[in-house]
């Protein structure tokens, strides 16, 4: 895919959406239903995205009123086209999926980084950080990529617990339930089963 | 972050003066602030008080579109000028408007910017035509105006670059320059704010990386960072960049990286 060829700007698009849409599902099994549910909350379901480096931080505005596929939108895939390096919030406090982290009883070492006054912050953490997996930081050096990773695609997803880089998610209902707190998102129990159901058809 | 040594009483009289009868007639603002963003029945909006006024700068879009929302918690500089017609989600329209975020705090008197959200679900409409921050002369001529003390490239602006590196390579030309800016912006308030010193070779050193990442010979681009900072008159400071080659004796140091090839 040669991103500068396609249509900038149109992500999500009802010409090109990012899963196929389930409309045929929606008279089918229970399940199927379900899924198509979940493909919809998926697709257009808005919610206010906040403090996310590498999207909040380009220009979209922060918070920016979005859906799933906004970020998870390569066609197909789920995977984001651009930028490609985010940083969720997963392996930094105070947004890290593994409470027991900062208690020192969970499984993954944390580190303080400290980042030179001169360097430019992270867009929403700032200069001194607690974290798990410092990310794409290894690579370049800069502070605001701090805890920046890529996301995995989506297709055979129910195959590859567990979730998110760090493994913290150790099912897809625990993965719903990230999003759920992290975006406020105020999924109902049902809708979280729809997601989970959309995800493992995938 | 640097602040310009401060001005004599009678001087700074004289600048107030001359700068509010500039602003009668040309309605420019320009100022620091904590954003504010105005939840609507389609996309949410982006506003801004300055003087017990609100003033509306844009709606949330795509990366594709002219104007970025600024950040919550974060202060951000608005230059704009005031446009005629109705308000637009309550606020009066900044149009053309161009708003830097700061990753740090600038103005002692705001320490944090409070996280001010509001839901008033009014519908809000596309208003006036967004400016453009990337301007090209020519073929081989393209200017890119950066917010404020930042290095930020737009979708546009990165889109640019690759056009660049593009002709380079169809027209076999031999070089690319590239010449990266400092510069000031002067508040309505009369205070005069200067990018960080280093900020052009920031620029200079994003924009070499993008060209040799699309295949630019290292060294095919010559890189210019003016560091001698343009002084600002609060009125036209995103847009006051002349694409010229500055000559040694009238050089303008200026807020915008220029790439000629």
């Amino acid at each position: 895919m040669n991103l500068f060829r396609e249509m900038a700007g149109v992500l999500n698009s009802p010409a090109k959406p990012v899963f196929l849409f389930f409309d045929e599902w929606k008279n089918q099994t229970e399940f199927r239903q379900s899924v198509a549910r979940g493909n919809d909350i998926f697709l257009n379901r808005t919610f206010w995205v906040r403090d996310v480096a590498h999207i909040n931080s380009i220009g979209l505005g922060n918070p920016a009123k979005r859906s799933c596929a906004v970020c998870h939108n390569a066609v197909m895939s789920g995977m984001d086209r651009a930028p490609g390096w985010v940083d969720l919030g997963t392996t930094n406090f105070p947004t890290w999926t593994e409470p027991k982290t900062w208690n020192e009883a969970g499984e993954l070492p944390v580190f303080k980084l400290t980042c030179r006054p001169e360097a430019r912050p992270h867009p929403f953490l700032g200069r001194t950080i607690y974290t798990s997996d410092p990310g794409r930081a290894l690579i370049t050096g800069k502070c605001a990529d701090i805890g920046a990773i890529t996301m995995g695609q989506f297709r055979g997803l129910a195959a590859r617990a567990p979730y998110f880089a760090n493994g913290s998610a150790k099912s897809l209902i625990e993965l719903v339930d990230y999003y759920d707190r992290r975006f406020d998102m105020r999924l109902t129990a049902q809708e979280k089963e729809d997601l989970v159901n959309f995800l493992r058809v995938l | 972050m640097k602040r310009l040594p401060r001005l004599s009483p009678v001087t700074r009289v004289f600048v107030v003066a001359i700068l509010g009868t500039s602003l009668v007639h040309a309605q420019n603002l320009s100022f620091v602030t904590c954003p504010i963003v105005r939840d609507t029945k389609t996309v949410p909006c982006w506003l801004a008080e300055y003087n017990g006024e609100i003033y509306y700068l844009g709606n949330q879009g795509g990366v594709a579109q002219d104007f970025y929302p600024p950040q919550l918690n974060h202060e951000v500089l608005v230059e704009g000028t005031i446009a005629e017609g109705p308000r637009v989600c309550g606020g009066a329209p900044l149009r053309p408007v161009k708003t830097s975020v700061f990753s740090r705090s600038i103005v002692p008197a705001i320490l944090f910017c409070p996280w001010k959200m509001e839901s008033k679900l009014l519908h809000v409409h596309p208003h006036g035509t967004p400016v453009s921050w990337v301007r090209s002369d020519g073929p081989s001529d393209t200017t890119l105006y950066f917010d404020f003390d930042n290095d930020f490239l737009s979708l546009h602006a990165t889109t640019a670059v690759q056009r660049i590196a593009e002709q380079f390579q169809q027209t076999k030309a031999s070089a690319i320059e590239v010449q990266a800016f400092r510069g000031s912006s002067r508040l309505s308030n009369g205070t005069e704010l200067l990018e960080q010193a280093g900020i052009a070779e920031k620029r200079l050193a994003k924009i070499r990386e993008i060209l040799e990442g699309l295949g630019v010979p290292k060294a095919s681009v010559r890189a210019i960072a003016v560091t001698d900072v343009r002084r600002a008159n609060g009125v036209d400071d995103p847009w006051s960049r002349k694409p010229h080659y500055p000559s040694r004796s009238n050089r303008k140091a200026e807020r915008r990286c220029r790439a000629i090839v």
